[in-house]
């Protein structure tokens, strides 16, 4: 028999680290394709999961936004004998809080108002071009006479018919939107009026989501020597869920934890399958590290790879929806726990394969 | 460079004693045969000498350093002085015959080509060349063991130990792989744990395990 010489051999070395991930590449089974299969699967249910949960926050903020909860209404305690200062209600917008803010007259106006030719009697409420921004954003800039959407309902009133105030002809500008809540102004008609003198105002404004808890600061700054009353418009009761108390109790904060759980034990059982296989390349001089490496190279082209397409067709899936309502933000939100998700498996599933196989080497191969 | 083994003591948590002050040499180049029904402790002690068990005493030294693979050494430092032969073989059964020795040259610290060149000229050596492409699994158990035997030696071993390499091979494969086995590592110490006696008549010098101590068996 031939014999090289022992020289030919360097001592004790360790693998090239191209040949590491070579070699780790070429360790792939059908095993590692189940444990990959079931880690796209965990990330498309995470996705899917906290998508689903975020759409339902998103539209219940969207509900709760329409309804009023970011609305107050500041009243004077005696609105016959003494109204707030409609400027003072319109400067509020100058805090960064409130998105908007008018006066509104606090009781309907006293006029004989018909809807001409018919004669049918209406109900005319004043307010400010300003507060009827707050519940319409976009109403026309001019201002004008606006039908309320269950008045034009009920008897006809559109836009271009006219109404008669006092003797004199005005046409109607436009019929609410149904975004305007007050049922009052609905079923009235709506005029617009220059803030002029204090009489009878009250004081309408809107905040940012943020601005809910600075509500009584922003309206005793406005009014420092009014005694009123400051009231939210749709105040939620003990039965109403926030949307940020829908994603802090949804499965974002476990949903990753539980799929990390799974992923593990999977691992665990193919690590305790493949003892034997790594059992050999211990006995032949291969470093605990090195094995490490290779785990780590497995589990990023296999579990990070399969965790990343799960995570991603199930977010292509969610925006295709239809009724989607989650911006790319959102979906990044979505995203987020399964970006802990593959962390975990980066860090739990090496060390795992890793241990599976520490200790005494005998045990796996004298068998 | 040889192997010595002094005094070694071992056993199992909580078991009898298996080995009881065991002394052994074994002189590169020489093979040494232990020999002793199952359950003795053949394997126990082979465990133990190549460091992947830790006696309770005694000392077992490789000659090419003087180390001490049982106090102080790291178990895979040892591994790359010491080569294994496995009874159930332990090969990657989806893996070449190629790439099974190759894995064994790779941590020496060679390149894949380089490492795969040296499997080449082991398979050849132990009458295999020309199975290098084939996945073991294909292979039969006599083909196997040489197998494994060209990945003991391509790790250029000074001490090579096989525990019951015959066991799972018929009477003609186990001659075959016993004489290539006790004559193909030259510049290394082979220990063979077995029961065969046919194995035993080949090696320089045999062994009984004998109550936790090494009897030579007359030759």
């Amino acid at each position: 028999m031939r014999r090289r010489s022992r020289s030919a051999t360097p001592s004790r070395a360790g693998w090239y680290v191209a040949d590491l991930v070579e070699e780790a590449g070429r360790r792939l089974r059908v095993r590692d394709l189940i444990v990959a299969a079931v880690c796209a699967a965990l990330a498309a249910g995470i996705v899917l999961l906290n998508g689903l949960d975020l759409q339902r926050a998103i539209a219940s903020n969207r509900d709760q936004l329409a309804a009023g909860v970011t609305v107050f209404s500041v009243e004077p305690e005696d609105p016959q004998t003494k109204g707030l200062d409609p400027r003072a209600c319109a400067r509020m917008t100058r805090s960064s809080s409130v998105l908007a803010a008018g006066a509104v007259k606090g009781e309907a106006v006293s006029v004989d108002a018909r809807w001409s030719p018919s004669g049918v009697p209406v109900v005319v409420w004043d307010l400010t071009p300003e507060a009827l921004r707050v519940w319409w954003p976009d109403m026309p800039a001019a201002g004008g006479l606006f039908a309320g959407h269950d008045l034009g309902q009920q008897i006809g009133l559109a836009p271009g018919v006219s109404v008669e105030i006092d003797g004199r002809l005005v046409e109607i500008e436009a019929v609410l939107p149904e975004t305007v809540r007050p049922a009052t102004w609905q079923a009235t008609v709506v005029r617009t009026v220059p803030a002029v003198g204090r009489g009878g105002w009250e004081c309408w404004f809107r905040v940012g989501h943020g601005g809910i808890a600075s509500a009584p600061e922003i309206a005793a700054t406005a009014f420092p020597g009014d005694r009123y009353t400051l009231r939210p418009f749709f105040r939620t009761d003990e039965l109403s869920v926030s949307p940020m108390t829908l994603l802090r109790d949804g499965p974002g904060p476990w949903s990753w934890m539980a799929a990390l759980s799974i992923a593990v034990v999977l691992q665990l059982i193919v690590s305790l399958t493949g003892r034997a296989e790594a059992g050999v390349y211990r006995a032949t001089g291969t470093r605990l590290s090195e094995l490490w490496f290779m785990s780590l190279v497995r589990t990023v082209m296999i579990g990070a790879g399969a965790t990343a397409l799960g995570a991603m067709a199930a977010a292509v899936w969610l925006a295709l929806q239809p009724a989607n309502v989650i911006s790319a933000a959102g979906l990044w939100y979505a995203l987020q726990p399964v970006v802990l998700f593959a962390t975990g498996l980066l860090v739990v599933l090496p060390a795992l394969d890793t241990l599976s196989v520490a200790g005494s080497v005998a045990d796996r191969l004298t068998a | 460079m040889s192997l010595t083994a002094t005094g070694l003591k071992f056993r199992y948590p909580s078991g009898p004693l298996l080995l009881d002050g065991l002394d052994l040499e074994v002189a590169s180049g020489c093979s040494a045969v232990v020999m002793a029904p199952s359950g003795v402790g053949k394997s126990t002690l082979l465990a133990v000498l190549g460091g992947l068990r830790r006696p309770e005493s005694g000392t077992v030294t490789i000659a090419r350093d003087g180390a001490d693979i049982n106090h102080g050494v790291e178990q895979t430092e040892s591994a790359t002085m010491i080569s294994w032969v496995f009874q159930a073989m332990h090969l990657l059964p989806q893996r070449t015959a190629l790439e099974n020795v190759a894995v064994a040259a790779m941590p020496r610290g060679l390149r894949r080509s380089q490492a795969e060149q040296l499997a080449a000229i082991e398979l050849e050596r132990f009458t295999v060349g020309e199975l290098a492409r084939r996945q073991v699994r294909t292979l039969s158990g006599g083909q196997c063991q040489r197998v494994a035997l060209a990945r003991a030696s391509v790790a250029d071993p000074c001490v090579v130990f096989a525990d019951e390499p015959t066991a799972n091979l018929d009477p003609a494969n186990a001659a075959a792989v016993a004489r290539v086995l006790v004559t193909g590592f030259p510049r290394a110490a082979v220990v063979i744990a077995t029961h065969d006696p046919d194995v035993a008549a080949m090696a320089d010098v045999a062994y009984r395990l004998d109550g936790g101590r090494l009897v030579p068996v007359p030759r």
